[in-house]
């Protein structure tokens, strides 16, 4: 872990995506109290990747993947990832590449380590996985799974959150896929904006949702198209060019990874296809999640 | 000199499937039809509009109105501003 010129009160290591990344708290402008408030706080909403997830697959030695090209250099992979509860305070030239995020409000700081932990862990694990920006659930005991791609705001958490309680937990947020169709969880606090002109954070485990408890395979990806005035949800099947030209714009670095829309049709051709599932009201879907779920789909 | 027409060196994968194709070009991806994939895959080497207008009337046979450049040139002009095709000295 690189050698913070200011003082550092904890340090942890976040897991998901099959890799982890250091986070270290830094003393802020409100003294040590609010500093320990602020590490029992990363704690819990970061519960479930305070140690790799139960069941994941091999590990990739990522954590100590030598950096090798400057334009990753550039992007700050493999530094630590900084928090501070305070102002930001301008980095010295030697600290160019930090990592930091500083801010007086702990809401503002929650969703921004969020930020930089997830896209950290994402530029880890360019060139090793199809990454798609997708929530997504597992039978805890077979390990079958169903994950939801679709933009931020058109219904990933929200069904994440609502199949949670009965199946696993993989991610609100982000998905990675190898190419032996397991999945890399990142059991992340989930985004809840619940009204609110900003998200919280919110641990699964406060919301109830079940940890992974067995390696997870794709069995099915889902296109969420979330709008207006569905009375009766829709389930489209999509053509292999189709699926990969609609999610297309939901994945991350597909051009890193090593014939990467081939990597993805053996995915989706392995899986069934995807469907695309139109709809209003997220309980609509619940029926047949839990029947790709079950396998009897 | 004729210009000659070459596979952008940025194309990462080519997925075909039923005559048509996505290409992935940094992160974006562009959708191709038949004759577009046809000129793709022969500019793997650099081509001419002559030499892809031969390739092109041996795969699907010559156009129904026109003449087989004029097709080719319209084809390659997009595939120019998506930049999946560049054009090489």
């Amino acid at each position: 872990m690189a050698v913070s010129t200011e003082e550092v009160v904890e340090e942890l290591t976040l897991h998901g995506l099959g890799t982890s990344v250091d986070l270290q708290v830094l003393a802020g402008d409100e003294g040590p109290q609010a500093d320990a408030a602020l590490v029992a706080r990363i704690r819990s909403a970061w519960v479930r990747c305070l140690t790799p997830a139960p069941g994941q697959p091999r590990p990739f030695p990522c954590h100590t993947r030598t950096v090798a090209h400057d334009t990753d250099k550039d992007l700050g992979l493999g530094r630590p990832v900084q928090v501070r509860h305070g102002a930001q305070v301008s980095p010295s030239p030697d600290d160019a590449l930090s990592m930091l995020v500083a801010s007086g409000d702990q809401h503002v700081l929650m969703q921004q380590i969020t930020q930089r932990v997830t896209r950290a862990l994402i530029l880890s694990q360019r060139g090793r996985l199809l990454m798609l920006h997708a929530s997504g659930v597992s039978d805890p005991d077979t390990g079958r799974s169903i994950i939801f791609v679709a933009p931020g705001g058109t219904g990933k958490t929200t069904l994440a959150r609502a199949l949670g309680k009965r199946w696993s937990y993989l991610s609100d947020e982000t998905i990675g896929i190898d190419a032996a169709r397991q999945i890399w969880a990142y059991p992340k606090p989930l985004s809840i904006r619940g009204g609110k002109a900003y998200k919280d954070e919110v641990a699964p485990s406060a919301l109830g949702l079940l940890p992974q408890s067995a390696p997870a395979q794709v069995s099915k990806i889902i296109v969420l198209d979330r709008r207006g005035g569905v009375d009766t949800p829709t389930f489209e099947p999509l053509g292999t060019l189709e699926a990969m030209e609609v999610m297309g714009p939901e994945s991350s670095s597909l051009a890193a990874l090593d014939r990467g829309l081939h990597v993805f049709a053996d995915v989706l051709e392995h899986t069934g296809g995807a469907e695309r599932w139109r709809y209003t009201e997220h309980t609509d879907l619940i029926a047949r999640a839990e029947h790709i779920l079950a396998g009897e789909v | 000199m004729r210009s000659r027409y070459l596979l952008d060196d940025q194309v990462a994968d080519i997925y075909v499937a039923d005559g048509e194709a996505l290409v992935l070009r940094q992160e974006s991806l562009y959708r191709v039809g038949a004759l577009a994939l046809e000129i793709l895959q022969a500019c793997r080497q650099p081509r001419t509009v002559a030499e892809l207008s031969q390739i092109l009337v041996a795969a699907f046979g010559a156009p129904p109105q026109g003449e087989a450049t004029e097709a080719v040139e319209a084809v390659v002009d997009e595939l120019l501003a998506c930049t999946i095709l560049q054009e090489v000295l």
